[in-house]
Parts: structure tokens; sequence; C-alpha cells
């Protein structure tokens, strides 16, 4: 495997799997996944708790070993120490030492990270700006709540102002203002040119930030791409609010949203962008003495595509067999 | 090995062990050896200053094992168990240099200790009218050393073992390390040679920390053994470095999931 | 890479573990040198025994026998240094003072080891102790004799013995040689008299009585 600069992490048929306990059972955390990072873009890693989201993050790392498959960080081995050094992680939960300050968090991080002294006070100063800890460097991290302590882990990632950011859920346990500070922050270091990768269970966070995303369900990838691709161009079709005082009879595509609007609303779904197709179910409608009361093309959203994709892989996984859908990126 | 990551990580143990109150078991040493310079020392008829030594070096050594036991065995496992390592080693430090710098801070703690604990008993000597010199200085670096063997192993242990695990094992070298010059005669004494032998080789690996005492010395006011403290320096230091070279090798094959 | 990095580890390891058994010896002997001289004085004073003791004094003074005995043993075999006797054998006599072979032998290693003075000490301590004591005595006397040459304090000791109540004949006779030595005739001739007419050997009366001639001549 040859190092491409514009591809600063390649994962080439990662598995793992972890034995446990003392009957050494074998848990298989990763299957196959494969997956390239693009200098510059946001890549999204999605997928529910225990989907091997952060041992993928890890592997990359070298903090766990891959059972199987290859790997390149920044053109050297996964895990390499020299890639380390242009690399920031921010672990899911804010892992620091109760008793030391934030600040000192930050001054311990830089010696980790090799800065020099001088270096060292000038990246503290950007990173507690961007992160907006400026008031906090004097506070232990035993007394900073969680929504700063987070802010921290980030700050600690930065700090070596790394090309390659691997953040596991960033955005996990913030007020609404600290996730649109992030966010905000996240896409200034796309600004930058930074590569970032955020591993996320809250999909539309990731839908605003993602350029790409790869979406993990036990360890397999089931979807990956660019967003726009996995949505698809057009929407899913238009949603129709209608008010009736008596049973109504509607062709078979068409769905009925599961929550009633009112004893007598309704809300219709009619897929498809076919114009001819939704012109037929309005006329069949006042043709049935129904008042239309709204109609909204529907776009289909990440959220709609991550659950569509994982009950699919489901009923694929009871038929045994385990396939990736792969959406060209 | 750079000098940087090690220094920060070692400095940062230190402080982070500052503040979590690790020098409690200072208070606990000073009420120790007030007890035996006070009560004691009345009772030894004449032997007084003899006592509060006897009494003040042994609480120095047990204190001192405390603090490492308390601290050291819990070093590595709580960042594990915290998972602060996955901060650390996602940073461009090797396995090596963690392992050096957890250990530079724990022995910093150690020593900041020790120097307490022996300027607390050379004060409670001076107020009772207890005569010593320098040897005292020389019995701390006696500990000092024998306390750097400890929290090298355990290092050691805290890198595969729970803290609980690795406490009780920790306690268990402290007395065998004791034990172990009487460990060759009683291997002599052995009918079975395999037994012997096996016996022989615990002996050399165990470490000797019966060498470290150094009451004897202070008692007597025996002249200080230049040659002697530079084995006893050697001694600990090359020991140190071989179950610390063992922790690295086993940090290296952990993962941290 | 990781592979030869591991390898480097466990050559390191067990090789830093191998040198650390070698330096232990040095150190461990080294140690011993200072141990062996210390772990004496590692017995407290004899007076504080002999309080700790509650009464049974005796035990401890026979414990302290026993390690002096191995400490001679020890140092007997090998250097011939016996720099903690006289504490050693203090202890033992502060703590039964009527120990009349402690003093005795205390004594007799000091002098192997050249300390004469020190051993001298230890006799006359003994006899300070013990006044009735012939035995303690008629040694102090062979002690002078023997090591220091000293006549004068060796007839004087041998004299005091021999009026001791159970002093064995001899110590009159060693008396008299010791009077020989310095000179006091007149001594000597008192003390070879009272032999000559009183022993119950006949063959120790007639070497009195030769002594007695000869000092007739002179």
């Amino acid at each position: 495997m040859r190092a491409e600069c514009d591809q600063l992490l390649i994962l080439d048929k990662i598995s793992k799997t972890f034995t446990t306990g003392f009957r050494r059972r074998k848990v298989p955390v990763l299957r196959d996944v494969s997956l390239t990072l693009g200098r510059g873009e946001v890549f999204g890693l999605l997928g529910p708790n225990g989907a091997g989201k952060t041992t993928l993050m890890k592997i990359a790392l070298g903090l766990v070993r891959p059972s199987s498959g290859r790997g390149l960080l920044l053109g050297g081995p996964l895990g390499d120490l020299q890639a380390r050094e242009r690399v920031g992680f921010q672990p899911e939960q804010p892992y620091l030492y109760p008793g030391l300050t934030a600040g000192e968090t930050l001054d311990l991080m830089a010696g980790l990270s090799r800065l020099s002294r001088a270096r060292t006070a000038a990246r503290i100063d950007r990173v507690a700006e961007q992160c907006s800890l400026g008031k906090y460097l004097r506070t232990p991290v035993r007394k900073l709540s969680r929504g700063w302590l987070q802010r921290l882990t980030l700050a600690c990632a930065l700090l070596s102002d790394p090309e390659l950011l691997l953040l596991d859920e960033p955005l996990g346990g913030l007020d609404p203002e600290a996730r649109l500070a992030v966010k905000d922050l996240i896409l200034s270091l796309r600004a930058e040119g930074k590569t970032v990768m955020v591993s996320s269970h809250i999909l539309p966070d990731v839908e605003a930030l993602a350029d790409r995303v790869a979406l993990l369900r036990d360890g397999v990838i089931i979807a990956s791409g660019r967003i726009s691709e996995l949505l698809g161009s057009g929407s899913e079709g238009v949603e129709v609010e209608i008010e009736c005082q008596r049973p109504i009879q509607l062709p078979e595509f068409c769905t009925l949203a599961r929550e009633r609007v009112a004893s007598n609303r309704a809300r219709w779904l009619v897929p498809g962008d076919d114009p001819a197709r939704l012109q037929h179910v309005l006329a069949s409608l006042l043709r049935q003495g129904a008042s239309i009361h709204a109609i909204t093309p529907q776009r289909r959203d990440l959220e709609a595509f991550f659950t569509q994709a994982m009950e699919r892989a489901r009923t694929e996984a009871e038929g045994s067999a385990w396939n990736s859908v792969e959406v060209a990126s | 090995m750079t000098i940087v990551p090690v220094m920060s990580l070692a400095r940062h143990t230190f402080i982070d062990a500052l503040r979590e109150r690790a020098f409690v078991v200072l208070g606990l040493f000073l009420v120790v050896i007030l007890v035996a310079a006070r009560l004691l020392s009345p009772l030894a008829l004449g032997e007084g200053r003899r006592v509060t030594l006897d009494v003040g070096l042994a609480s120095v050594g047990f204190f001192g094992f405390l603090l490492v036991a308390l601290l050291g065995t819990r070093m590595v496992h709580k960042e594990i168990d915290c998972k602060t390592i996955l901060v650390l080693l996602s940073k461009p430090i090797r396995r090596s240099e963690f392992v050096l710098g957890k250990f530079l801070g724990l022995v910093t703690v150690v020593a900041v200790s020790l120097i307490a604990m022996l300027l607390m008993l050379a004060g409670i000597l001076l107020t009772s009218g207890y005569e010593f010199d320098a040897t005292l200085a020389v019995a701390g670096y006696y500990a000092f050393l024998e306390l750097l063997i400890m929290a090298a192993l355990a290092m050691f242990l805290t890198a595969f073992t729970s803290p609980v695990l690795s406490t009780f094992f920790l306690m268990g070298l402290f007395v065998a390390g004791h034990l172990s010059g009487s460990l060759i005669e009683m291997a002599q004494l052995l009918p079975n040679a395999c037994a012997a032998k096996m016996l022989e080789a615990i002996f050399y690996v165990l470490p000797r920390l019966d060498l470290y005492s150094y009451t004897l010395e202070v008692v007597h006011g025996l002249p200080v053994d230049g040659g002697q403290l530079l084995w006893a320096t050697s001694y600990a230091v090359i020991y140190s470095v071989g179950v610390l070279l063992l922790s690295v090798l086993i940090l290296r094959s952990r993962e941290f999931s | 890479m990781k592979a030869s990095g591991t390898l480097v580890l466990a050559l390191g390891a067990c090789l830093s573990i191998v040198l650390a058994a070698v330096v232990r010896a040095e150190f461990a002997a080294s140690k011993s040198r200072v141990r062996d001289e210390t772990e004496m004085t590692l017995f407290p004073s004899g007076r504080f025994l002999r309080e700790m003791s509650l009464g049974h004094r005796h035990l401890v003074a026979d414990l302290g026998w026993l390690a002096a005995i191995q400490y001679y043993g020890k140092h007997r075999m090998t250097d011939r240094r016996y720099e903690m006797a006289p504490h050693l054998f203090s202890v033992i006599t502060e703590a039964d003072t009527a120990f009349e072979n402690a003093y005795l032998f205390g004594a007799l290693v000091l002098a192997e080891a050249h300390l004469l003075d020190d051993g001298a000490r230890m006799l006359k301590e003994g006899v300070a102790r013990n006044p009735e004591s012939w035995f303690l005595n008629f040694e102090l006397g062979f002690y002078h004799y023997i090591f220091m040459r000293r006549w004068e304090a060796a007839a004087a000791a041998f004299a005091a013995a021999a009026e001791l109540p159970g002093a064995p004949e001899y110590a009159r006779r060693f008396a008299a040689a010791a009077y020989e030595k310095t000179g006091d005739e007149e001594t000597a001739r008192k003390l070879w008299e009272i032999i000559a007419t009183q022993s119950d050997n006949q063959e120790i009366r007639r070497m009195a009585e030769e002594r007695l001639e000869s000092l007739a001549d002179s």
C-alpha cells in the first residue's frame, strides 16, 4: 500500500475481534471495514452505540490493533509515532486528570505533543480562544461541567495544530449553544484545510457538517458515500394534509402518517416525484369530498436514510448474509 | 526516547498527586514519631534516642511504602480505568516514555515525602535533645533507593493487574524483599535439590530490600561507606530499570479498548 | 520493527536483572562488613536488657554469650578483627555481673585483637564487681603476667587471689614467681616459704625449696 498524500487515513478490510472474560469469548467488533479520508474533508462516522465507531478510531491511532486488515495513517503505519504528531483525538468521554487545572492539562498535552515552550504558550492561547476556554484555564478539571470538559478535550485535540482530527461524539453532552459553537469550529477547521472525522449517533448534526459519511452497524459499513448521493437528488415525495368527514380511499402507494393531526385531519405521503401521480391523488381526494389544507414536498433526510438502511441491514442479517450497500463516492 | 514528554508527564503526575491529597500520609507519620518520641522514649530506660531513631526510620520506610502502594499501584491502572491513557497515548508519546514519565512523577512524590518525613524526624530529635548526624540523611537516601525499587515494581504490577491485586502483590514483594536475605540460607537447608534451585532463583530475582536498612549505622553514628553508597545506588537503579523495561514490554502488548 | 523492539526490551530487562544480581552481591558484601560489626552493637546496653528481661537477666546474658561465641568464631576463621568485642562482652557482663567466664573470655579475645588495655579493664571490672572471686583475681594476674608483662600488677593480683576462699594452692606459687620477676625477693621468699611448708604435694614442696635456695644464693 503506497502512501498517498491526499488520503490521510486509509483503512483496508479492517476486522477486530475482542476476547473477553475467563472463557475467552470472542466478540467481533469490526468486520472488513474499508474507508479512506481525503484531505480537507469532514467525514461522518455514523452508527448506533456499540457499532464500532470508537474502536475504528482507536485502531487508526494504534490504541487497538486490528485482528486483520491493513491501514495507513498519514502515510505511516496505523498508530505511527510521527503520524500521531499530526493527529488530534478527542475521546467520547472527557478523560482528564481531575487534580490539574484546564491550563495545566493543556500544558501537559503540549508537552506530550513535543511542542516547544514558546509554541506551547501561543498554541494554548489559540485553542483557548477557539474553544472559548479562556476564563476556565485556572479552574480545576474536577470543577468543570460536562460541556466545558468536552470543550477542553477538544482543545487538547487541537493543541498541536493537527492535520487530521478524530473526534469521537464531539457534540455529546453539549447544550444547544455549545453544539452550535463546536459545529462552527469544525466548519472553520475544514475551511483551514484540516481533515476531520466525526463520529456521532446524532444524525442531523453530522448531516450539517459532513461531506461524506459511513454508516456502521454491528461492525460493518452498511452504506457510505457523499450525503447528497446517499439521499438522492429528488424529494421523497409530497405530504398532503387533508380534512374530511368520512373515510376515504386512496391508491396503495400512498401511506398515511402515523400521527393524526386531529380527529378529522390526516397527513398522507405521496411517494416519488411524478407530477402525474400527485395530480391523480389530488383529484381522487377532491372527488371523495376531502378538503386539502397543505401540500408539502418531502426531502429525504439522513435520519430517514439511516433508519431505512438499518432496517434493510437487519432484514438482510436475518437472512444471514452480511452485505454492504456501497454508493459510489 | 524524548525528554520533553517524559518530564511533562512526570511534572503533571506529581501535581495531580499533590492535589489529590497524597500527602495526608505524612500527617500520620508525624503522629507516629511524636508518639514514639514523647510516649515510648521515657519508657526506654535511657534508650530514648535509640527508640525514637528506630521507630522514626522504620516509619519513614513504612509510610514511604504506603505512599508507593497507594499511589503507584493505582497510577497506571487509574489511567486505564479512567481512560486518561487514551488521551495520553493518542499523543505522539511512546509507551516507554509513558512508563518513565509516570514513574518519575511517582518517584518525585516519594522523594518529596521522604525529605518532609526526615525533616520532621530531625525536628523531633532536636527538640527532644537527642543527637544525630549526617548518617540520618544517608538513611533517608537508602530509604529512597528502596522505594525506587518498590515504585518500579508498582508500575510493573499495575501494568497487568487490578489496583487491589497490585497492592496485595506489592505488599508480598515488600515483605519478601526484606526476608530475601534469609532465602538463600533456607535454600541451602532444603533437602530437595530442585526446590533449593528454585528458591535460589527466586532469591536472585527478588529485590534485596533488607540491605537498604540503615538504622544500625544511624543509631551508632558509623562512618558512611562511599563504596557501599555507590553499590546501593547502582543496584536500585539497575534493578528498577529492569523492572521498568518489563513494564514497558507488558504495556506495549496491551490494547486500550 | 515492533518485534525487534520487543526483543530489545526483553533482552534489556533480562540483562538488567542479571547485572542487578551481580551488583547486589557487591552491595551485600559491603553491607555485611558493616553489619557484622554493627549487628553486635544492635545489642542494646546491658542495663537496658537487664531491666527489660523482667527477671530473666541470666537468659539475656546467655543469649549474649552465644552471640559472642559465634562472633568470635566467625572472625577467628576470617579476619581476626574483633572490634565489637568490648561492646558485646560489656553487654553480657552488665546483664549478668557475676558471669566470670564472660570477663575472662572477653579479655582473651581482646588480647588476641591486641586490645590489651581493654582486656585488662574488663577483668578489673569483673574483680571490682566480684571482689570475692579468687578466679577473676587470679586471671587478672595471669593476664598481667602473660600478655602485659607487668610483673607487679600480676604479683599483686595473684597474691590477692591466693588469700581468697577457695583459691588453689598454685595461686600463691604464681604470686611468688611474679614477685621474683619484680625483684621483690623479700616477698617472693615469704611466699615460697609458705608453699614449701604448707603444700600437700611433695614435688611442689621440693620445687619451693629449690626456689628458696636459689634466692638465698643470689
